[in-house]
């Protein structure tokens, strides 16, 4: 169903992107702009940045749907990297170290809203708790995207970056392991569990949906 | 050889990694067989797939275009901003912090110190001052002497006036006679 390329450059990408990308995987290899980069070479960091960048901000706003924060969450992502670059196995493929630090600079800044949400002085919260009768339901307006995106947030993050890396971003099995730094069998058992928790979220909203409908 | 049947939470298993293709032959041969037999997971086998449906239909349609170059320019200035900066080491750098934390713990103990201090002298005797202190044995004008023994301080006015304060309940005291005692301690009565 979803096939992988091999290639570092094209790390979960679709075949379509392949393609339109195939000139840069030119340029040279990963392994080599990662070394000329930990010796302070920029333009060598460029080349890995625009090579990744577009798959970068792909998953971020998997998590994170606003492009404008996604994109600023992208810039601390690649700065991150730049700054670890001496902590990065050359062994190892850099896709996945990248991917990584993407997903959880992503994940950070969601728990710092989450945590403003919660110590903020003042809370809108009661105003959302009781819904105006007169309103039309706001859901109407949400589009399939921003329903499963609500959905995926109820998600426990360990699950959620499984699930969204395999069947949304088109990660392998691998891959995703390779991301998260955990084994196959792990990612295998997280990723059944995943879906089950997205199919029953789903059936909850779909029957909650046609309840209201009813009453 | 004899395949080994299947239950169904173990096949349910199987059909959240058989609706992506993450199944192994052997796993999808043994869910096959088993959904064959057992309705009930061949109903659940059929929601599991819708839901995936929802999710590839979300995979398909959010495709907006991401254009190159979105991220490199600004990140290429601020690597350069940052290389044209003087190098601050950063295991030596001062934390306003902890420095702040610390000033506001010493503040709070001294707060509380003095607020715990006893109030030696109660404001209706403001302007006078603290003379001396001694041990007396209160006294009442009838005689009675009674049983305990107080240290007070001897108060001046302004104009003179003495006042014998405890400085414990902050009761101001006027003696009429003062008995100076064999121990060294004096007697008052009032």
């Amino acid at each position: 169903m979803l096939k992988m390329s091999e290639s570092d450059a094209n790390f979960g990408s679709s075949g379509a992107e392949m393609e339109s990308d195939d000139s840069m995987v030119s340029q040279g290899t990963d392994a080599r702009l990662v070394e000329q980069a930990r010796r302070g070479d920029t333009d060598a960091f460029g080349q890995l940045a625009q090579r990744y960048e577009r798959r970068v901000i792909k998953v971020i706003r998997r998590f994170m749907p606003d492009q404008d924060l996604a994109l600023d969450l992208a810039q601390e992502s690649f700065l991150k990297a730049f700054d670890r670059l001496d902590q990065f196995d050359p062994s190892r493929r850099f896709g996945p170290w990248l991917f990584r630090i993407a997903v959880n600079t992503t994940y950070d800044y969601l728990r710092k809203i989450k945590r403003k949400g919660r110590w903020a002085l003042f809370s809108e919260a009661g105003e959302d708790r009781v819904p105006d009768p007169a309103a039309a339901d706001p859901r109407g307006d949400l589009d399939l995207s921003q329903e499963v995106h609500i959905v995926l947030a109820d998600i426990p993050e360990a699950y959620r970056t499984v699930l969204v890396l395999r069947d949304l971003e088109g990660f392998s099995t691998s891959e995703v392991a390779a991301v998260t730094e955990r084994s196959e069998a792990t990612i295998r058992w997280r990723l059944a569990e995943a879906r089950r928790m997205f199919k029953d979220a789903w059936e909850r909203r779909d029957r909650s949906i046609e309840e209201e409908s009813l009453g | 050889m004899q395949k080994q049947s299947l239950n169904c939470a173990d096949a349910r298993h199987l059909v959240h990694l058989a609706v992506g293709d993450d199944t192994l032959p052997e796993e999808e041969l043994r869910l096959t067989d088993h959904l064959h037999v057992c309705s009930d997971c061949r109903a659940y086998h059929a929601g599991m797939v819708d839901a995936m449906h929802v999710i590839e239909r979300v995979r398909d349609n959010d495709c907006d275009e991401i254009p190159m170059g979105s991220v490199w320019p600004a990140l290429a200035d601020k690597l350069k901003a940052r290389q044209s900066r003087v190098y601050v080491p950063q295991g030596r750098r001062f934390n306003g912090a902890v420095a702040a934390l610390c000033a506001c713990s010493l503040l709070l103990a001294f707060v509380t110190a003095v607020q715990n201090l006893p109030s030696n002298y109660p404001d209706a005797i403001s302007g006078f001052s603290p003379v001396s202190a001694v041990n007396v044995k209160l006294q009442n004008n009838g005689g009675s002497a009674q049983n305990h023994q107080r240290q007070l301080v001897q108060m001046a006015g302004p104009n003179g006036t003495i006042l014998w304060v405890d400085p414990l309940t902050g009761q101001a005291y006027v003696p009429n006679i003062m008995q100076a005692l064999d121990d060294g301690k004096s007697n008052l009565n009032f």
